[in-house]
């Protein structure tokens, strides 16, 4: 299970991380975050010494969706250096999601 | 190639594609004649668990989509069932299996397929829809209502789902326009009733959404004829609830024959034209094709009694109960 950050954790856990960071907006009432959810977790397995994993529940952490413009769940953002470097919206096998990750690790 | 023969999986009985009503319900019926059955499908629940409130369901007054989908997976692994959270992404056949291979490439080999993968939200297709989806253009008011707390909104569509999904879109926005071609809408009347009494609703009616127009994300959208004098309406949000229609890649993978809509023909047992193939639910040309809980789950029972039978009758012959591949249109009951 990815770990989850907060407002007060987000800098130091995404924007400051040596790796890049892929960050999952989801919430409890999203069908399609359930799906996405066993995907992200085995991302996280299989790339987890180069790529951090972590997740951001929208409802408890509206501040960041509303910077990031997050307004369709799931979505997910690559950050690499303190930067967004990728999204992507909605749900994609694991090969895709691996494809649009692995050039930035 | 000796080895990987003695290592290949064991095949189950049953191999159910979708986890919807259909194929949570075909999963019951076959864990309680002891088919040994996995359900593979990437939502639990399928549909239902993205959908506001069940209330045409029996034995459920009112209940949320997700509760329902909850409750239905937790019904099927009781009895037996085997889940996997994943997508098949191809079909082939080894002698009397079925081997089917998931996004993850696991190995599911099994005696019988049912094909229960229901439906897709269909798109408008105008322009700016596909650039600003997930920058205000959402096709699941469950998911993405919350993020339009105290903003207008429009929602397109006059079945069931654009009705319900109406109804959870006024409890956020500060204005809801629901937008529907027609005068009169598909979705049964109750949720039309529920609509109506907000406050926070108009309805445009007899028109239709030609454009999404935006810069970063959306901030309005085109009508195709003038509404109380303009013809664009300000929102920040865009919901597309215009019906749906089936997936024709694993139909097609199985080479299970379809109508020209791409709905999978199928006889009164659920056979398809593909021989130990099945098919159930929002995907089927059954049901008049009706596309509710109810006929999902009946379709995915039928099935589950017929596989039994099928898998323990050594003289049963496909074409016994086959479907005829040539069939007169159905005459649908239309609620999209």
């Amino acid at each position: 299970m990815a770990q989850a950050v907060t407002s007060a954790s987000f800098q130091k856990t995404v924007l400051d991380s040596k790796q890049p960071v892929l960050v999952d907006f989801w919430a409890v009432w999203c069908g399609p975050c359930k799906v996405l959810d066993p995907i992200v977790d085995e991302l996280g397995k299989s790339l987890g010494d180069k790529l951090g994993v972590v997740k951001v529940n929208v409802d408890e952490e509206p501040e960041l969706s509303q910077r990031f413009t997050v307004m369709s769940i799931p979505t997910l953002i690559l950050f690499k250096d303190g930067q967004p470097v990728e999204t992507v919206i909605g749900v994609l096998p694991k090969p895709e999601l691996e494809a649009k990750i692995k050039p930035y690790l | 190639m000796a080895d990987a023969k003695q290592t290949k999986p064991r095949a189950y009985d049953l191999a159910i594609i979708g986890a919807g009503p259909a194929g949570l319900a075909a999963s019951v019926y076959a864990s309680r004649y002891k088919l040994s059955n996995v359900v593979i499908g990437p939502e639990l629940g399928g549909y239902v668990s993205t959908t506001h409130l069940v209330e045409d369901y029996l034995g459920f007054e009112t209940i949320t989509g997700m509760d329902l989908a909850n409750k239905f997976s937790e019904h099927a692994k009781k009895f037996g069932a085997e889940l996997v959270q994943e997508q098949v992404s191809s079909t082939s056949r080894d002698g009397d299996d079925w081997v089917l291979k998931t996004w993850t490439d696991k190995e599911i080999r099994a005696r019988a397929a049912l094909l229960a993968v229901g439906t897709k939200h269909n798109k408008i297709g105008v322009p700016g829809e596909d650039k600003f989806e997930g920058r205000g253009v959402s096709y699941c008011v469950t998911c993405d209502a919350a993020f339009f707390k105290g903003k207008p909104v429009v929602i397109v569509g006059g079945g069931d789902s654009a009705l319900k999904g109406a109804l959870h879109l006024t409890e956020f926005a500060s204005h809801l326009y629901v937008v529907h071609r027609r005068k009169d809408f598909r979705a049964e009347p109750t949720w039309v009733d529920r609509v109506k009494e907000k406050k926070n609703v108009t309805f445009v009616l007899e028109n239709e959404l030609v454009e999404v127009q935006g810069e970063q994300k959306v901030t309005g959208v085109k009508l195709k004829r003038p509404f109380e004098g303009k013809d664009t309406l300000e929102v920040d949000g865009v919901f597309i609830e215009i019906g749906s229609t089936p997936d024709p890649t694993l139909s097609k993978a199985f080479g299970a024959d379809m109508d020209d809509g791409q709905f999978v023909l199928v006889g009164d047992t659920q056979r398809t034209t593909a021989e130990r193939v099945w098919a159930a639910g929002d995907n089927t040309t059954n049901s008049a094709m009706f596309r509710q809980i109810g006929t999902a789950s009946a379709e995915g029972s039928v099935a589950a009694g017929d596989i039994y039978e099928y898998l323990n009758d050594p003289k049963a012959r496909w074409s016994d109960r086959g479907p005829v591949s040539e069939t007169a249109p159905v005459q649908r009951i239309v609620t999209d």
